[in-house]
């Protein structure tokens, strides 16, 4: 009874952290909650593989630590530091907005997702799988309402928790190779989208994006 | 050695070695097109034994290749070689137009062999998790084969490029999770193989078929250029080099429209054949317009052939859309016809360096 309720404590703090990525207004800061999401997802990963004896999670769990409880936080701190920027430019609609917007939205999108996937999902537990649908749909708003290329960035991570938080709970027994392919696409594409950031930031003097209307029509 | 295994090690292991290469152009340009060479003989090896009913497998069937398969791996191998010959002669007029230097070159060849690898691997997948993960790989290949320089509209079109690829192709994730989940348990052998899927499509859940298929088509129509989130693709097209825009619009798209058509094929035998036709002509028939219409607006030649190419994804959906043996057979001969002819004419834009077609 303890580990199911302690899954469900973790989904919503999951859902805290994802809505904290998107809010904070300084880089660090969204940084920083994207760490401590992933680490809840690490934890997740550790209370299924607790409760469905299920030893699949606890590799995914390793992996997941090492991959991106540290090394993509860090290389984000780092690629910050670098560029020099601290806080990110006015998002559409406005700092107050644009997370009021993304909440009700992936809340209400959530709502629909989650009861279709409970019906072919291996483990039945509702609060995680309504937090993997609102984790990946803070991320789809993430790309649309912030202007900012570093938290597009992570809001590309954040859609990548969402679809890993999934993939833990409708299709933790496919292949290991599944894993490992899906968690390689998504460390690259983190790596590649801050060289064009890098590029971005040296072209335009800026991290927003909204400047990039040079190829219209 | 196996052939199949030689694929998915030999193009990699080449862009691997092309990266180490000394920087002397001549040594670079012959070596890239002995490479290409290789590369495609291989290719055009497995297909040969497919065309004599070979069946080829690999890993207990995580790799294969069908007869499906067969028709774009060929594309991959022709269209891939002359794009790949045709560029080290576009490289060659860029270079001693000081518009770029020859290590961007080198890097520029030996991510052209990386993005071979990912393309024919996503052919070669019969696991259809990998095989998402394969396509998503040819995004993260070729970013850089379209931004090669570093000015402004390079980096936009290098950011647009990967942004709008990876969201679309999240809603492709999934819905081969979404497949998966719907398939295990119920289905004998593994629940992630599409051939098994296939197999057993009709044992499926009707809804949750009809769901799945609508996520594909967002996300591999996203990389296939279908309406309403094409728009990546004039920006990408018009903005890389003409052999980049070559094998994007030739083979890269079709990749792109083989993942879908492996969804079509397993939800149509699991809910029948008019959902997906109705989608897909629905489909077709606005890529159709929607491109038509920005098509007569553009003046730059690139951004034309782009809007074009949009068109023929249109028809080729179209064709899945009519369906039955002729609206399949259409489909996959206008891939290979589109795959030929668009290449031909994104290269045709820069003929010599004194002929560069920007503008009509």
């Amino acid at each position: 009874m303890a580990t199911i309720n302690l899954i469900d404590i973790i989904a919503v703090l999951m859902m805290g952290t994802s809505f904290a990525v998107f809010s904070l207004r300084q880089y660090r800061h969204s940084v920083l909650a994207y760490a401590l999401q992933t680490l809840l997802l690490v934890a997740i990963f550790l209370a299924l593989y607790d409760k469905y004896d299920s030893h699949e999670l606890l590799v995914w769990s390793v992996t997941a630590f090492i991959i991106k409880v540290v090394c993509v936080p860090l290389y984000l701190l780092r690629l910050i530091k670098k560029l020099g920027v601290v806080v990110e430019d006015e998002p559409v609609g406005g700092f107050f907005i644009s997370p009021v917007v993304a909440l009700s939205f992936s809340l209400a999108v959530a709502m629909m997702f989650y009861k279709v996937f409970i019906h072919f999902s291996i483990f039945k537990d509702v609060l995680p799988l309504f937090a993997a649908s609102f984790i990946f749909m803070m991320g789809i708003f993430g790309f649309i309402l912030r202007t900012s290329f570093l938290k597009q960035i992570l809001s590309y991570c954040l859609l990548e928790n969402g679809i890993h938080l999934s993939l833990a709970l409708m299709a933790y027994t496919s292949h290991e190779l599944v894993e490992v392919g899906i968690l390689t696409d998504a460390v690259f594409a983190v790596i590649i989208m801050s060289i064009l950031a890098k590029r971005f930031y040296a072209s335009y003097g800026s991290l927003n994006t909204s400047k990039a209307v040079n190829l219209r029509g | 050695m196996d052939l199949l295994l030689l694929i998915l090690t030999v193009p990699f292991a080449f862009g691997v070695i092309m990266f180490l290469m000394p920087l002397h152009f001549k040594f670079l340009q012959t070596f890239h097109i002995l490479l290409s060479v290789i590369v495609s003989s291989l290719l055009l090896c497995a297909v040969g034994k497919v065309v004599n009913k070979e069946v080829l497998s690999l890993f207990h069937d995580f790799i294969f290749l069908d007869s499906m398969g067969a028709i774009f791996l060929s594309l991959i191998a022709i269209t891939g070689l002359l794009a790949n010959v045709y560029a080290t002669t576009y490289m060659k007029w860029e270079l001693e137009g000081g518009h770029i230097s020859l290590r961007e070159v080198k890097n520029y060849f030996a991510l052209s062999f990386i993005f071979t690898w990912t393309m024919s691997l996503s052919v070669l997948c019969n696991n259809i998790a990998f095989m998402w993960a394969a396509i998503e790989a040819t995004t993260l290949a070729s970013v850089f084969l379209v931004a090669v320089h570093n000015d402004k509209k390079s980096t936009e079109s290098g950011y647009k490029y990967i942004v709008l690829c990876s969201i679309g192709l999240a809603f492709a994730l999934y819905a081969t999770i979404l497949l998966y989940s719907a398939a295990n348990g119920k289905i004998d052998g593994e629940a992630m193989l599409y051939t098994n899927l296939l197999a057993n499509a009709a044992s499926l859940d009707p809804m949750a078929l009809k769901l799945v298929f609508i996520f594909a088509l967002i996300g591999f129509g996203t990389k296939a250029g279908l309406a309403p989130t094409h728009t990546w693709l004039p920006d990408v097209h018009a903005e890389g080099p003409a052999p980049t825009s070559a094998l994007l619009s030739g083979v890269l798209l079709k990749c792109a429209m083989l993942g879908l058509i492996r969804y079509y094929a397993v939800v149509a035998n699991g809910v029948g054949f008019d959902f997906v036709e109705t989608i897909m002509a629905v489909s077709g028939t606005l890529t159709l317009f929607v491109s038509a219409f920005f098509l007569i607006r553009q003046h730059n030649v690139k951004r034309m052939f782009a809007y074009h190419s949009i068109a023929h994804m249109g028809v080729i959906a179209f064709g899945l859309g009519v369906g039955g043996a002729i609206g399949l057979f259409a489909a996959l001969f206008h891939c290979a016809a589109h795959s030929f002819t668009k290449a031909l004419a994104f290269c045709s834009t820069a003929i010599s360096p004194e002929f560069t077609v920007r503008k009509i």
